[in-house]
């Protein structure tokens, strides 16, 4: 089927000015309020210039809608940065092409739309908005693997025309309101829930609720009957015993749906519909988890693959594709019939709990950290929401976990930050340089330490068995926060609960509950980083052992534990 | 009370499945959520099912409270408490 491009795009021309546009705790807006609004916002703006952009940032979907219909309607492009936090978007405001930003928070320079609400009187007028197929309408900057964050161009054909289709293929209308748990900054949050109900004179609720009871009772609420998620959101929701009962759509993109969660929706009456897209392609297929795990095509995509399974796409939504198909970052198979599978990215852009992170990103930004010098990251799969978690390996004597962590959160969602630390003195490179996923992995390897085992026999002839580890203080043992900060002791407790006790246990599983302490001795504190030989001593069937743990041949804890009788 | 911020921290580490921190290093008193333990709002999502699964507990329909629950070890005892209590 060809693809008719329309010679211009309407936003709100069809709409009753007397429609709810936003619902929820917030109050209800119609779209008259909407045009009102956005119509005192651009009077506030710069004039547009070719090119000229209007950062926005705002955390209530109502209050995203108006920055949007006012930039806009003086003529600008939207950017929307990758995340919110402070650094990411001082350092979009300070792009050239960015003219302008508009917020809604105590916290920003720029221009607190808020302040403007219900200054302008509602008219029954519609204010549509019209646009040239070609007009740049928003650009999204999402992470890319530079570090700098990549801009992603979007025309109105683009953008309001796949709002547009996905209105239609999925029968959205002026009756349906949407409530969505992902923000409007994303190309995903934007389209389902903010442009997707604009686009059919639809309403969205203007928060964004995480925790799955407050999930649901905004819908039961405001009458959701459309709720755009992503696997890891939709996850606690599923294991909710209840849903609300209007609802006809549950979205989710980012992460392929579980099957658990599948069935768990399917069986509460709505079956997941799941979107494939990306910034840089827009839409490019979608399907019915309850069906199969084969994707179809958007109407008017099409889809290939080259020889070694990369997806060459030709799309209405991806600029200068249609009859020229563009290579893409993503590795497909297909089927006969149309459809395909997904097999993955080539890239380094990986999705934590949906969220989208380029690892080279990471990398960099971990590198200018103060300290820090050399990193690099590895993932490793979850089986829970997260899908993966991100592993850091960090050449940095003077930093704590603690602060590199500050430092991201100044530009990275907290979801995308790194789980797992470990310092070491150099990066694990192979001669010509490279670092390979396997000796970073290695870094992080759960397997058990080895243990060296003698036996002595002591003055009665009773047998001994006494077994030695080398034990590594990881930095990260959160005891060394707070308390210690400058100078980080591992602390006695910490050295039974967490050293000795644990690998006792897994020794002798047949000692029972820890009943009492004998000779406790703490004689040299131990820091991070520091190496130490745990000993642990047992006459054999006695419930007792003896420990010390030392550091280059010197004691600096030892003593009895002793244990009930009988595993616990 | 203790019982339970112990049991708290047990779950803690078994359904985020943290591999580097054990039950004793964490504070009750320290803060979850992105200070201190780090946590996030996915890890908040996945703590929530397992307590809900352990304790037949619901959480609440305002996300402000929901953050004020999972503000440390001590405060998630507390809502868990009061709100087994309710039943």
């Amino acid at each position: 089927m060809a693809w008719m491009a329309p010679h211009r795009f309407d936003l709100f021309s069809g709409v009753a000015p007397d429609a709810l546009v936003a619902v929820g705790s917030a109050g209800s807006r119609t779209f008259a309020d909407l045009f009102a609004d956005a119509r005192a916002v651009a009077a506030r703006l710069p004039a547009a210039t070719e090119g000229s952009e209007v950062l926005v940032v705002c955390g209530d979907r109502y209050h995203f809608a108006v920055g949007l219909s006012a930039a806009w309607q003086a003529g600008h492009a939207v950017a929307l940065p990758p995340t919110s936090q402070p650094a990411m978007v001082a350092k979009l405001a300070a792009n050239p092409a960015v003219r302008f930003l508009l917020h809604d928070t105590d916290a920003r320079d720029g221009l607190d739309l808020r302040a403007l609400l219900g200054t302008e009187w509602s008219t029954s007028a519609t204010s549509p908005i019209t646009f040239e197929p070609s007009r740049h309408v928003v650009t999204v900057y999402t992470s890319g693997s530079t570090g700098a964050p990549r801009a992603v161009r979007k025309t109105a054909a683009q953008l309001l025309g796949e709002a547009a289709l996905m209105a239609t293929t999925f029968e959205i209308s002026a009756s349906d309101r949407v409530l969505a748990t992902v923000p409007p900054n994303h190309i995903y949050g934007l389209l389902f829930g903010v442009l997707v109900p604009l686009s059919a004179g639809a309403a969205f609720v203007r928060e964004t609720p995480l925790h799955a009871e407050a999930v649901q009772a905004f819908g039961r609420t405001h009458g959701a009957t459309i709720h755009v998620s992503v696997p890891a959101h939709l996850r606690a929701l599923a294991a909710l015993e209840v849903t609300w009962p209007a609802l006809r759509f549950v979205f989710s993109s980012g992460a392929p749906l579980d099957a658990t969660t599948a069935q768990q929706l399917a069986q509460r009456g709505v079956a997941a519909t799941e979107i494939l897209g990306s910034s840089e392609t827009g839409g490019i297929a979608w399907r019915r988890t309850d069906s199969n795990q084969l994707w179809q095509p958007l109407p008017g995509v099409r889809v290939g693959a080259d020889a070694t399974g990369q997806l060459l796409l030709e799309s209405p939504f991806l600029e200068g594709s249609l009859g020229h198909a563009q290579p893409c970052a993503d590795r497909i198979e297909l089927v006969p019939g149309g459809r395909f599978k997904h097999l993955g990215r080539l890239d380094d852009v990986v999705k934590v709990a949906g969220k989208r992170i380029a690892l080279g990103e990471l990398e960099a930004r971990l590198r200018v950290v103060p300290g820090v010098q050399d990193a690099a990251v590895v993932t490793l799969p979850t089986v829970n929401g997260r899908g993966i978690e991100v592993c850091a390996a960090l050449v940095a004597p003077d930093c704590t976990p603690a602060a590199i962590r500050e430092s991201l959160l100044q530009w990275l969602d907290p979801v995308v930050l790194p789980r797992r630390w470990r310092f070491v003195k150099s990066l694990p490179r192979e001669e010509n340089g490279k670092l390979t996923r396997a000796r970073l992995l290695a870094l992080f390897d759960e397997g058990r330490r080895d243990f060296e085992v003698k036996r002595r026999e002591d003055r009665s002839g009773e047998s001994i068995e006494i077994r030695e580890v080398e034990v590594g203080v990881p930095r990260d043992l959160l005891f060394f926060r707070g308390h210690f900060e400058d100078a980080p002791l591992l602390a006695g407790v910490v050295q039974l609960t967490n050293l000795a006790v644990p690998e006792i246990r897994e020794r002798w599983p047949d000692l029972g509950v820890l009943r009492s302490l004998a000779r406790i001795k703490f004689r040299r504190p131990i820091r991070p980083d520091e190496t130490i030989v745990l000993l642990l001593e047992r006459s054999e069937h006695q419930p007792s052992v003896s420990f010390q743990i030392a550091r280059r041949g010197e004691p600096c804890s030892s003593g009895t534990l002793l244990f009930a009788v009988g595993a616990r | 009370m203790e019982k339970l911020e112990q049991e708290i921290k047990e779950l803690i580490v078994s359904a985020l499945m943290l591999k580097d921190v054990g039950p004793a290093e964490i504070d009750a008193t320290a803060p979850l959520l992105i200070d201190g333990l780090g946590l996030d709002s996915i890890d908040a999502l996945e703590l929530a099912m397992a307590l809900g699964k352990r304790y037949g507990i619901k959480f609440s329909a305002d996300d402000a409270k929901n953050r004020q629950a999972f503000a440390s070890v001590r405060a998630l005892a507390a809502f868990v408490a009061q709100h087994q209590g309710t039943k």
